[in-house]
């Protein structure tokens, strides 16, 4: 301490100690009208890093809620679509069942067939819907490519799209697909036998068979001799098919060739037929009782059965063997099933978006409540160290006014 | 006798008048910056014998002295010097300091917002609005960038011109001091070694502001001049000479000014000298806060630049053609400083890329190279033959290299002003990879490819699908369609392991494989064409956001961003502190000079009559001699 004070220093040290007060003063009172304690990172360099970090995982939480209602709607929207196509499903195998019935007559099962045609051509569309933007739902990646082409007049149905599944993050680490790809949905789905089928073909053919009127379980009855002679001809479900051989067959010169493989040669094409079959195809089976040959289609689409006197090109029986009734059952319940094997995925992806819901929320809570700490003002403290910068200031104004007041000089 | 009594009272007037005169002056003075209170000596004068004693003649008023502390003095200038130095980079930190509180120039809302639109881009590709949002928020990022590169500009040439101002004053003040020094020694020598106060609280006061400009230190010479030296001991007056001091501009940088000596025979460089003070302030500040920031945010440019550009090309976009840089590239600044030879710098990766700047030399016979890195003066060489070496993320072609080459190279320097948006359209955004799998229906196992990615994309379409068909004896894929192969996979504990497949002419494609394959199973990995709806790519540009793909796989961009406004933040910070210290050194040192110096009035009123009385009763003196010698008179009359 100085003992002796010179005149303008007392002055300066005066005016010094009320400009302090006031810088103090206004910086609590700018901390208090914005509410925060660092105004700029040298307040806090730590903290304001910090705040930067916390201000980070704010946005991307932000964002994971924008990502994650997408998810959420497309899911929405799937699984309301895939509810419309099991209901049609449905629908199909109620009237299948209904128009196998044996009662039905033919205009019966044309007319039931109609409404399955309808059907079809409804769950095609909701396959080949888009979503809100123009974007088809079961595409795959190809979005903008019509999922699924084909229509219930011709059948014909391909997949367009590709096997593209979607991530979208919804929390950090945290992915989920917003839908599946139709060729999942629709188009790879095994039947019994492992052979693929779509959802498409198997409604058109069930439809096509219920129109054409065909019996529920696919049999072909023969009647011939052992063996065909040239010109003998078989007719299986309205198709016409003709043993042709320029000299005639014969007598164990049959051939008989299922599935593309190496024909037996017999002289009983019943025996042929199911000497191939002890081969492992297995797609047809003849029985002979007296003259009659029966042929019963085991498998549906694969296995055309030729047959020949071991020249090629002599007869060819290219239609496949149709499907009986309990297939196409079978098929649609496979197809129903996998679709709800999909819609529950569906329901386990949006349980997963709620939960993660929750997560980011309780995540943007804590991380709130982390930065309100590090940035934010004790509001309370603030004001009570205000109002005692102000008195402080205020005294510090009066002090100077007392002590410059005073002087020698006035008194002489 | 009587004469002797009115000499006695004379020289009390005059001893008096003069103290009145003095005591007036530092009234007149109280408020005169640098002012020291004079103060006159009074002794008695000499004593006159008369017989056996001896009797006193008066007063005599001697030197008129200032009260001055050398001491203080030089301890105000060095807290001066301080105090001012910490005000003037507190005053320039602050200003980075505001600019990066502030949310709507700081580059970290961007740097979210950008990622965050990627990501609205991922989740739904397909929507030319997301994608335009994106390309937005590029723009958004480039102003951000390219405003802070300007902000920063703007402060180098604050910087600049303080540094200049700050010279000026310089030389004035040395000019000042330098006259007055002339000045002081004729009138010491004609005052016959009467101290001129005036003059030399005039020239301290010029040393005391030199003072805030620089440190100085004072040499005084027996003839009362002056001698100072600035900064770390560089002469500026020696007696009534002094010089001049300028500025140049710097070799490898344009835009910053070296400050010089000039001399007749060249300008001498002495930026690293000038300590202290506002200029060393200011220069210190360039160096320490500055620089670093614009050579980190340049960081933070080219390596976002590099990487968003790396993965978008492996991208195709939404009209299948490979994506093209999203950002343009940025590219190396090379400096030649004089020699022969040329030299080529290219971004390696940004991994390994620091803030710093480098120097590049050879020897005499140009076998050896030398490059520095120069934030901590690590030095790497090796021989020139060998063609190009990568250090720290960058690549030096040292085939054009010369003898004795000198280069600066500066990566990161101007990044930051040329990072820019250059793809224009929105579907052109690649958010697609160009590989798709599939999976036959005649598979019987459950063997799949994740997670493909794909690296160094030279063409938007496969050629042909690569197949990868399994074999349960070997364990292993046999791949067609692409060389890599055969992939060696037990499902037991392959499950998840990344492989890669190159294909010639097209890239590498990596993924990850799962599940239980049957023997012949088979995986295509086809061409995605029509894939518009594909979000990969857009997910895998997104995910660098959190990448720690910077300083040596450390860091993030915003963490290096982070970097900047802690290390801004913290400089700040404790420059404000110091210079608090600083300046409560600095008010007591001023506290103990006006203690000793300063004009107090009270002190001086109280002087006035005390004096006033003295002289009064000093005339009284002459009074009361005339009295005696008219009594004298009159005893004779």
């Amino acid at each position: 301490m100085v003992d002796r004070i010179s005149t303008s220093l007392s002055q300066q040290l005066g005016i010094n100690a009320i400009i302090l007060q006031q810088a103090r003063l206004s910086e609590i009172q700018q901390q208090i009208s914005l509410g925060k304690k660092i105004l700029k990172p040298s307040d806090d360099p730590a903290g304001a890093v910090q705040v930067l970090d916390l201000n980070q995982s704010l946005s991307r939480l932000d964002q994971f809620q924008s990502n994650l209602n997408y998810a959420e709607n497309r899911l929405t929207l799937s699984d309301g679509i895939l509810q419309s196509v099991t209901n049609s499903m449905q629908r199909v195998r109620e009237l299948a069942v209904q128009g196998f019935n044996a009662t039905n007559t033919a205009s019966d099962r044309a007319s039931i067939a109609q409404e399955m045609f309808q059907r079809l051509d409804e769950v095609l569309a909701l396959a080949n819907t888009k979503d809100a933007n123009g974007d088809y739902l079961y595409a795959g990646f190809k979005t903008q490519t019509q999922a699924f082409t084909g229509n219930s007049a011709s059948g014909n149905f391909l997949y367009q799209g590709d096997q593209g599944q979607r991530l979208i993050q919804i929390g950090e680490g945290r992915t989920v697909s917003d839908g599946n790809s139709g060729a999942e949905i629709f188009f790879n789905i095994k039947d019994k036998n492992g052979n693929q089928e779509d959802i498409f073909t198997t409604l058109y053919d069930l439809a096509t068979d219920l129109s054409s009127n065909r019996p529920a379980q696919e049999e072909a009855v023969i009647t011939t001799a052992t063996q065909p002679i040239d010109g003998e001809t078989v007719t299986i479900n309205g198709i016409t098919y003709e043993f042709e051989s320029a000299g005639g067959v014969a007598l164990g010169n049959v051939a008989v060739v299922i599935g593309g493989t190496t024909g037996t040669t017999s002289g009983n094409l019943a025996a042929a037929i199911n000497t191939e079959q002890g081969l492992g195809n297995t797609d047809v089976t003849a029985t002979v009782v007296g003259s009659e040959l029966t042929l019963l289609a085991d498998n549906e689409g694969t296995g055309t059965i030729n047959f020949s006197d071991g020249t090629a090109g002599d007869l060819a029986v290219t239609r496949g063997p149709s499907v009986p009734l309990y297939d196409h059952l079978d098929q649609i319940d496979t197809a129903i099933g996998r679709i709800l094997d999909v819609r529950s995925q569906i329901g386990a992806r949006l349980n997963v978006i709620d939960s993660q819901n929750e997560i980011n929320q309780d995540f943007t809570l804590a991380i709130q409540e982390t930065k309100s700490q590090v940035e934010d003002l004790d509001v309370a403290a603030a004001i009570s160290e205000f109002n005692l910068q102000l008195v402080a200031l205020e005294a510090a104004q009066q002090a100077f006014i007392r002590v410059q007041g005073l002087s020698l000089f006035d008194k002489l | 006798m009587a004469g002797d009594l009115l000499l006695t009272g004379l020289s009390g007037l005059t001893a008096f008048r003069n103290v009145l005169n003095t005591t007036g002056h530092n009234i007149a003075n109280v408020n005169t910056d640098g002012y020291s209170r004079q103060r006159v000596e009074l002794d008695a004068r000499d004593p006159q014998r008369l017989g056996s004693s001896y009797v006193g003649r008066g007063v005599n008023s001697g030197d008129i002295t200032r009260l001055y502390d050398q001491f203080l003095s030089v301890q105000f200038r060095n807290s001066s010097s301080a105090t001012t130095e910490l005000n003037a980079y507190f005053n320039f930190a602050s200003q980075v300091d505001n600019v990066l509180a502030n949310q709507n120039i700081g580059l970290s809302t961007a740097l979210q917002d950008f990622f965050n639109a990627a990501q609205g881009v991922a989740d739904d590709p397909t929507s030319i609005p997301a994608r335009q949002v994106l390309l937005t928020e590029g723009e958004v990022l480039e102003s951000r960038f390219n405003t802070l590169d300007n902000l920063f500009g703007d402060l180098s040439a604050q910087v600049n011109s303080s540094v200049q101002g700050s010279l000026s004053d310089v030389n004035n003040l040395a000019e000042g001091i330098a006259t007055l020094n002339q000045q002081i020694v004729v009138a010491s020598g004609a005052g016959n070694g009467a101290a001129p106060n005036d003059l030399l609280d005039a020239r301290d006061k010029l040393i005391d502001d030199l003072s805030k400009l620089v440190n100085v230190s004072t040499n005084t010479q027996e003839n009362g001049a002056i001698n100072i030296f600035i900064g770390s001991g560089q002469s500026l007056v020696l007696g009534s000479n002094f010089n001049t001091l300028g500025t140049q501009p710097q070799g490898f940088d344009p835009g910053a000014v070296d400050v010089v000596f000039q001399q007749p025979a060249g300008n001498v460089v002495v930026t690293k000298f000038m300590t202290g003070g506002a200029l060393g302030g200011a220069i210190r500040f360039k160096n320490e806060v500055l620089d670093p920031a614009i050579n980190t945010l340049g960081q933070v440019a080219v390596s976002l630049a590099f990487a968003v550009n790396e993965q978008h090309k492996n991208g195709i976009d939404l009209k299948g053609n490979q994506g093209q840089n999203f950002f343009s590239d940025l590219q190396v600044g090379v400096v030649d400083l004089g020699g022969a030879g040329s030299l080529n710098v290219n971004f390696a990766n940004i991994t390994n890329l620091t803030s710093s700047d480098y120097s590049l030399t050879t020897d005499a016979s140009n076998t050896n190279y030398t490059i520095r890195r120069l934030s901590d003066n690590t030095v790497f060489s090796g021989l020139v033959g060998s063609g190009s070496v990568t250090q720290d993320g960058l690549t030096f072609d040292l085939t054009g290299l010369a003898a004795n080459a000198d280069f600066r190279v500066r990566p990161t320097r101007s990044a930051a002003g040329q990072f820019s948006v250059v793809i224009n359209a929105p579907e052109e955004i690649a958010a697609a990879l160009p590989v798709v799998s599939s999976i036959p229906t005649a598979n019987t196992g459950s063997g799949q490819v994740n997670d493909i990615s794909i690296n160094n994309l030279a063409a938007a379409n496969l050629p042909s699908t690569v197949s990868l068909t399994y074999d349960s004896v070997l364990q292993q894929y046999t791949v067609a369609g692409a060389t890599g192969g055969p992939l060696a996979y037990d499902p037991a504990s392959n499950s998840g392991d990344s492989y890669t497949l190159n294909v010639a002419g097209f890239g590498d494609i990596s993924f990850t494989l799962t599940g239980q394959p049957d023997n012949s199973d088979t995986i295509d990995l086809a061409d995605n064409s029509g894939g518009v709806g594909d979000n990969r790519n857009a997910n895998l540009l997104s995910s660098l956001q959190t990448a720690l793909t910077l300083s040596g796989g450390s860091a993030t961009f915003q963490d290096v961003y982070g970097q900047i406004v802690a290390d801004v933040g913290r400089r700040a910070q404790s420059a404000e502190s110091n210079r608090a210290a600083q300046e409560g050194l600095l008010n007591q040192t001023i506290a103990s000079i006006a203690s000793v110096s300063g004009v107090n009035l009270d002190e001086e009123a109280a002087d006035l009559i005390r004096f006033q009385q003295a002289y009064q009763a000093a005339s009284q003196v002459i009074l009361t001699s005339r009295t005696i010698f008219d009594t004298l008179l009159g005893a004779f009359r």
